[in-house]
């Protein structure tokens, strides 16, 4: 189970208010309608008005449910330009989990975050730079790759 | 996922959108299979 993970308990208490809602109850099928539900486990990150900020789903082990979870907080606060504790997680990510399959994620976002903060800095070319060396195979090494010289490509 | 002790699920979702307004949290929504 993931959930006894200490650290995955830690980010979700830290950063929301935690709900379960179970897809074999009746009673919660119009719900489950309302937010296209379809695979366990489905997880959302939402703003107090219900708005939705960040999701995945399916089963990932303790570290990457934990790394994958930060990102979704981080990504939260990025959306809602919150741009400090956008930045603290995404590097907090990068620090604890850094070969998880959420680290290039985490990386591009962080460029993108201090781009977002400074648009006149440099990080945003700085972090994928970074990406490029770190995590060469990843989907956010290519998502990244129309800055790339055609000889690096 | 199967239900723990240790995360404190709250499981109305109109009470759990409150409470993040109050708390100044998000929500963390997990829709689970107890098969």
């Amino acid at each position: 189970m993931t959930y006894p993970f200490a650290p995955v308990v830690e980010a979700i208490t830290e950063y929301a208010v935690p709900i379960q809602i179970d897809n074999s109850k009746h009673e919660n099928n119009v719900f489950l309608h309302g937010i296209h539900h379809i695979w366990t486990p489905d997880v959302r990150i939402l703003d107090h008005h219900g708005y939705e900020l960040y999701r995945f789903d399916g089963f990932l082990p303790p570290a990457e449910f934990a790394a994958r979870t930060l990102c979704g907080f981080a990504m939260a606060y990025l959306r809602l330009k919150r741009f400090e504790q956008a930045e603290s997680l995404y590097v907090s990510v990068l620090r604890r989990y850094s070969t998880s399959y959420a680290a290039p994620e985490a990386l591009y976002y962080l460029g993108v975050t201090r781009y977002r903060k400074d648009p006149d800095g440099d990080e945003l070319l700085a972090q994928w730079d970074d990406l490029r060396s770190r995590y060469p195979e990843s989907e956010y090494r290519v998502k990244q790759s129309f800055k790339e010289l055609p000889d690096d490509r | 996922m199967a239900d723990d002790a240790r995360v404190p699920w709250q499981h109305d979702y109109t009470s759990a959108l409150e409470r993040a307004e109050g708390e100044r949290k998000f929500v963390f929504l997990d829709v689970f299979n107890p098969g």
